[in-house]
């Protein structure tokens, strides 16, 4: 599902010599992986490049889309609607409403009115803002914000999920109720990454751990120059706990 | 794409509606010059030719009666009494002030054989004088030419800077719209939407925009018209108006077709420049 090959992530000097580490890793469907590392050691910029808002240089496959120079726009369209992407400084559209920014993935995926609007009900409740449902984003306070953005990000039922740091850290609750959310989607198949410092000690999902800056095991004699193999192995799928399209 | 229409803001809307009023009443007036100065001045020249002047010594009762008589036997000549006031400004520009008590002018614009009109005026009072037209067309033809050639020059210098600024101002109205919208466009592109959808957002709103300030400025020009021919009618020794809408036979049906469409036409082309804008900046930006 995700596959990159000597990819070039950016990080401090200070972290990795020259500043910039090669990359290689692998995920199926079903997968979530902890991106650990200190601050500049490239988990957003690795994040961002998933989020296909960095160009991506060497072979690469996201969602099973071959990445090459000649990238259509339309595919990249496509694949951006399938990626959930909970970013450190989530931006809204300040003259809409909070429930119309929530919406707005099901509408440029040109859902059906009804069903824009019983999805949008069904996770607004799920992520206690059906108070807030009709406020500006500007008048939100900053978890409400990170609140509405993982609803947002995660409303069309995304294949991959990306996290950072902001919306897993600021508030434990929030976590608590994201990760489990995001559980139920790893299970359903979808693919999660989440950005943090230091993973948390009292959380158990997901299990795997990424450590940036990489440093790649020492390639055996016949190893060299091979993708590494699946991280994980897929999960059994389970029904998500809110009721909503895929209930 | 109701929300995402919603969630842009405008910036520039007013100006760009005063903006585009404005060019379209100045295109409106640049179209019209050349047509009402021509016909302006081919009905001064008609004017210039026929203004007979008919002077009575004093006021009487039989100078309703000869007015109509005058009406009746030459129909058409818009026979016309002068006020007291009218009288002393002609009397003025004739000579020095004039001697005594002034006289009635009876005003009218005649073609005919100047003896039939002096014989009809002296039936009803003996000491009437008909004063015909001055033979001044031969003066007036050059600085008429002059006159309709300056209107020419002077719409075709109209119509360039028109031709120039309003692509400067759509320019400027798409950047600024383009750029206030930057974080809108941003949160489109990371959520896989189209920007092409923005473009077609800006381009209708823009036109609609345009198309409204064009209609604002078409309907302006008609009291602007009528202001004009009104002030005109001294100049010309016309009469004053019964029907404000007299100007509309001073221009060409051609025109006002072309006046017409014009609101039609700009919001196309601006439509279009403003969408063909944005697809440029952004294939810039990107």
């Amino acid at each position: 599902m995700i596959t990159l090959h000597n990819l070039s992530l950016p990080a401090s000097p200070a972290l990795i010599q020259g500043g910039m580490q090669s990359l290689s890793l692998q995920l199926q469907r079903g997968e979530a992986l902890w991106v650990v590392g200190p601050a500049e050691s490239g988990k957003t910029a690795l994040l961002d490049t998933l989020a296909l808002r960095r160009p991506v240089a060497g072979p690469a496959t996201i969602l099973n889309e071959p990445l090459n120079p000649r990238f259509p726009a339309r595919t990249r369209q496509r694949l951006r609607q399938r990626i959930g992407y909970i970013d450190a400084n989530p931006l809204f559209m300040d003259r809409l409403s909070l429930a119309d920014n929530v919406a707005l993935p099901l509408e440029l995926a040109h859902f059906r009115h009804a069903e824009i609007q019983r999805e949008t009900e069904a996770i607004l409740q799920w992520f206690g803002l059906q108070d807030h449902a009709q406020a500006l984003p500007t008048t939100l306070s900053h978890t409400t914000r990170l609140r509405a953005a993982c609803a947002r990000a995660l409303i069309t039922h995304p294949s991959l999920i990306l996290v950072d740091e902001p919306a897993l850290t600021l508030c434990p609750e929030l976590r608590e109720h994201l990760l489990s959310t995001i559980k139920d989607l790893v299970q359903n198949g979808a693919t999660a990454l989440f950005a943090i410092r230091t993973r948390p000690p009292e959380v158990s999902f997901p299990e795997a751990t990424l450590t940036l800056p990489y440093n790649p095991p020492a390639p055996t004699e016949g190893e060299k120059e091979e993708i590494p193999p699946s991280l994980f192995a897929p999960l059994t799928p389970m029904a998500p706990t809110y009721e909503g399209r895929f209930s | 794409m109701t929300r995402l229409a919603r969630a842009l803001s405008w910036p520039s809307s007013w100006s760009l509606l005063i903006g585009v009023c404005l060019l379209t009443w100045l295109l409106g007036l640049s179209l019209a010059l050349p047509y009402g100065t021509s016909r302006a001045t081919h009905q001064w020249e008609e004017q210039a030719t026929s203004y007979v002047v008919i002077a009575l010594p004093q006021q009487n009762d039989k100078i309703d009666a000869l007015q109509h008589a005058v009406s009746a036997t030459f129909p058409g000549t818009e026979v016309t009494r002068l006020s007291e006031q009218e009288v002393a400004q002609t009397l003025a520009h004739w000579s020095t002030p004039w001697p005594g008590p002034l006289p009635t002018l009876i005003t009218l614009h005649y073609r005919g054989d100047i003896a039939t009109l002096t014989t009809l005026a002296q039936r009803y009072e003996p000491d009437a004088m008909v004063i015909p037209p001055p033979h001044q067309l031969e003066k007036l033809a050059p600085f008429l030419a002059n006159i309709r050639q300056a209107a020419c020059h002077i719409a075709l210098a109209m119509g360039g800077a028109i031709a120039l600024i309003a692509p400067a101002l759509l320019y400027l109205m798409a950047r600024t719209t383009a750029l206030a919208n930057a974080q809108q466009r941003l949160l489109l592109l990371s959520l896989g939407g189209n920007p092409t959808t923005l473009h077609h957002i800006f381009a209708r709103r823009l036109a609609l925009i345009s198309g409204l300030g064009s209609l604002i400025g078409i309907a302006l020009l008609l009291p602007t018209f009528i202001a004009l021919t009104r002030a005109l009618r001294p100049l010309l020794r016309l009469p004053p108006l019964t029907d404000p809408l007299h100007f509309t036979t001073l221009l060409p049906p051609i025109l006002w077709g072309s006046l017409a469409l014009l609101p039609v036409l700009i919001m196309c082309l601006s439509g279009g420049l403003v969408y063909l804008l944005c697809r440029m900046q952004d294939r810039t930006t990107s």
